[in-house]
């Protein structure tokens, strides 16, 4: 090696380090470029990212998977749920004895029948149910029986904690949760609707009310031995239905078991001829449209014909009457002929307003169409006048006399309490419809206190609460002909008179007289008393002050009632 | 120097690596605590929905009073018992003693009410007292305020 190779040789070799090196640098700064980043990230992450986690990690929950959503009363009071149960089913071919298995279920579950279930379990099919439905102990004990081929499939039931109570407007569901009548039916798809099944769907009853008027229809029922009964209470200011009863009733959890009698709603569905409270109308209308004056008076001497009816008074009085006694003393005389001067056009064009000639709008799916005559001629007009040849529902009376003692402004009844579901909110007064003016409504007022003070209704009055009301008794029409004996007797009661806040409403379907009712089994006898009873069962608990009636509030009207010494 | 670098280097990775493991294990801990607490979460959910079923069923109205009746010497409240408000309660100081009548309701008692004859003469002069002396009439007045 010469010095001057070695020279070249160094000056190659140097070249080539100072080129790795280079290159080695650039190769550090990337990787320092790079975790010098993630340390940034990592330093980012640990400060900021921090309070965002939270949140992100309790989303995680497992939501709550029920199938449908609860039904609650105004107050809260849960009226429907729904809880998760275990159904049996059987893998036939995995079961090995089929005798001795169901032998051994037929021991824990006795509703079945062991030639049943050994059909069942020698099928040729892969999958047969058992029992739906078994209650916790029923489970635990088909469990330790220990037999192969018997599974449980996790299964949910409806169940209604107060049974019985307002199984009408609840309505019922069948095996598979769809809801078959009441509410259960009209909001099943709102129900079901997996964005909504946390929301609670709160209805406007409420459940000691509903009660209470389910109780004293149920004692009137017994006492007067009468076939079926009807009752609502009604918030005449908002149309919220705070109870709403028909008896018979039946149990949700069998809605199946129950007859079509029982499971049938006689406050929407049933359409009846419900008798004098139709004068409330009569008189409004009249009175509303001028054709008479309270001082005016009619001849009540003695009964009615027109073609071949003849017209009685069941309080007759065998005189002239004025407005506010034909009112009173419910003179079906009096108020015919006050509509036959008013005519029929005006009868016919303000019952329909008061929503009385089409079917009630009300959120359930049983509602009856009520009947009116094929025919508006002058008999249909004089025995419309005091409730006879029209049928209409026990609930679109309510509402009608609501518009009527309300200050004149209808507004639908509803079973959905206000601001109770997205869609229905904002039910107010201004949702209404004005029926007639507040002056005629206040006279109307004074006129149904005057029944009370004076009149038929004497029964209905509740110490201490103010109650207005007209008394009905309508003859039930049996195979073409209005049967005397057979009566559909109701009540309506409005409190506190002089500025109501709630209706109550009670019908009773065939009643007898008993020895308290003097053998009368009309509506003062009968239905007064249970809405009498109602109102001082309910009214503290809606908050209603009690307070002495004031004379003189029916003093205009019943300076034209003739002093009489009954 | 390049050798403590070096060394350094490998110190952090082996601490770096031990602390990532120590992590995950801490985090998977973690998250089990998480799905147990939230296993638990809906069983007490589930839990929650079968006892207010049963809170409904056990205050069932007609329950109620079938054990009211039964255990209770306690009738529905009559509007005879209902007091205007709080001032109808007699004023007591210490030392006053029992109260010897009870305060005037609303609502007159049955008992007290006016006959149909006799309430003509009884409206005009109607100065309701409690029992200490005070004049109830001017309240009364006001909560019998109508529209006539």
């Amino acid at each position: 090696m010469t010095f001057e190779q070695r020279i070249l040789l160094q000056g190659r070799r140097k070249t080539a380090m100072e080129l790795a090196r280079h290159r080695l640098m650039v190769a550090v700064f990337l990787f320092i470029g790079a975790f010098s980043v993630m340390a940034l990230r990592t330093v980012e992450l640990g400060l900021v990212e921090k309070l965002a986690e939270p949140a992100e990690r309790s989303a995680a929950l497992p939501a709550l998977a029920a199938g449908r959503a609860d039904i609650v009363d105004r107050n809260g009071v849960l009226l429907a749920t729904t809880l998760d149960t275990a159904s049996l089913y059987a893998d036939p071919a995995l079961v090995m004895d089929a005798e001795d298995a169901a032998r051994r279920l037929v021991g824990v579950l006795p509703g079945l029948s062991v030639a049943e279930v050994v059909a069942k379990l020698t099928s040729s099919r892969r999958f047969v149910w058992l029992k739906r439905k078994l209650t916790p102990a029923q489970q635990w004990r088909v469990n330790a029986l220990g037999i192969p081929g018997l599974a449980f499939k996790p299964e949910e039931q409806r169940v209604y904690p107060h049974g019985r109570l307002a199984a009408h407007v609840l309505g019922y569901v069948d095996v598979d949760g769809q809801g078959l009548g009441g509410v259960e039916h009209f909001f099943n798809d709102r129900l079901t609707d997996p964005a909504h099944v946390g929301d609670r769907l709160a209805l406007s009853l409420d459940a000691r009310v509903q009660h209470a008027l389910a109780d004293e229809l149920r004692t009137a029922m017994r006492a007067h031995s009468a076939a079926a009964a009807a009752g609502v209470v009604m918030d005449v200011a908002s149309g919220e239905v705070l109870a709403m009863v028909s008896l018979p009733d039946f149990d949700p959890h069998q809605a199946g078991a129950a007859t079509s009698e029982a499971r049938f709603n006689r406050v929407t569905k049933g359409v009846y001829e419900l008798g004098s409270t139709f004068k409330t109308f009569t008189m409004a209308s009249a009175l509303e449209i001028g054709a008479v004056r309270l001082g005016d008076s009619f001849d009540a001497t003695e009964p009615l014909r027109i073609s071949r009816f003849t017209i009685r008074d069941d309080h007759a009085r065998n005189r002239h009457l004025t407005v506010p006694e034909i009112f009173a003393y419910s003179s079906n005389i009096g108020s015919a002929r006050i509509a036959h001067q008013m005519g029929a056009d005006i009868q016919q064009a303000f019952l329909g307003r008061l929503g009385l000639l089409r079917p009630a709008t009300i959120e359930l799916t049983e509602v009856g169409r009520p009947i009116t005559p094929d025919r508006w001629r002058d008999v249909s007009t004089m025995t419309i006048s005091y409730g006879h040849g029209i049928a209409v529902s026990p609930l679109q009376l309510a509402n009608a006399i609501a518009a009527t003692v309300n200050g004149g402004v209808l507004i639908p009844a509803t079973l959905v309490k206000e601001s109770g579901i997205g869609d229905l909110q904002g039910q107010g007064p201004a949702a209404g419809q004005r029926v007639l003016s507040p002056a005629t409504s206040r006279t109307m007022r004074q006129l149904m206190r005057l029944v009370v003070t004076h009149g038929t209704g004497g029964n209905g009055d509740a110490p201490g609460y103010r109650v207005g009301g007209k008394t009905g008794t309508a003859e039930k029409a049996v195979a073409g002909r209005y049967h005397r004996k057979a009566l559909m007797s109701s009540f309506v009661g409005v409190f506190p008179i002089e500025a109501p806040r709630y209706l109550v409403l009670a019908v009773i379907d065939e009643p007898r007289g008993t020895k308290q009712t003097f053998g009368f089994a009309g509506g003062g006898w009968v239905a007064a008393p249970v809405v009498r009873n109602t109102i001082l069962r309910a009214a503290p608990l809606l908050g209603v002050t009690p307070a002495v009636a004031d004379e003189r509030m029916t003093q205009r009207v019943a300076l034209h009632m003739a002093a009489e010494d009954d | 120097m390049s050798r403590l670098f070096t060394l350094l280097g490998l110190v952090v990775v082996v601490a770096a690596g031990a602390a990532l493991f120590q992590l995950k294990h801490a985090v998977e801990a973690r998250q089990a605590e998480v799905d147990r607490l939230a296993g638990e979460i809906v069983a007490h959910r589930k839990a929650i929905r079968v006892l207010q079923a049963e809170w409904s069923y056990l205050s069932d109205p007609d329950r109620l009073q079938d054990l009211s009746s039964r255990h209770l010497n306690l009738r529905p409240m009559m509007a005879e018992q209902v007091l205007p408000s709080l001032d109808a309660l007699p004023w007591r100081q210490p030392g006053d003693g029992p109260v010897t009548a009870p305060p005037s309701p609303i609502v007159p008692s049955p008992k007290e009410k006016p006959t149909r004859a006799g309430k003509a003469q009884t409206a005009n002069a109607q100065t309701v007292k409690t029992w200490d002396g005070r004049d109830l009439s001017t309240w009364l007045k006001r909560t019998a305020e109508v529209t006539p």
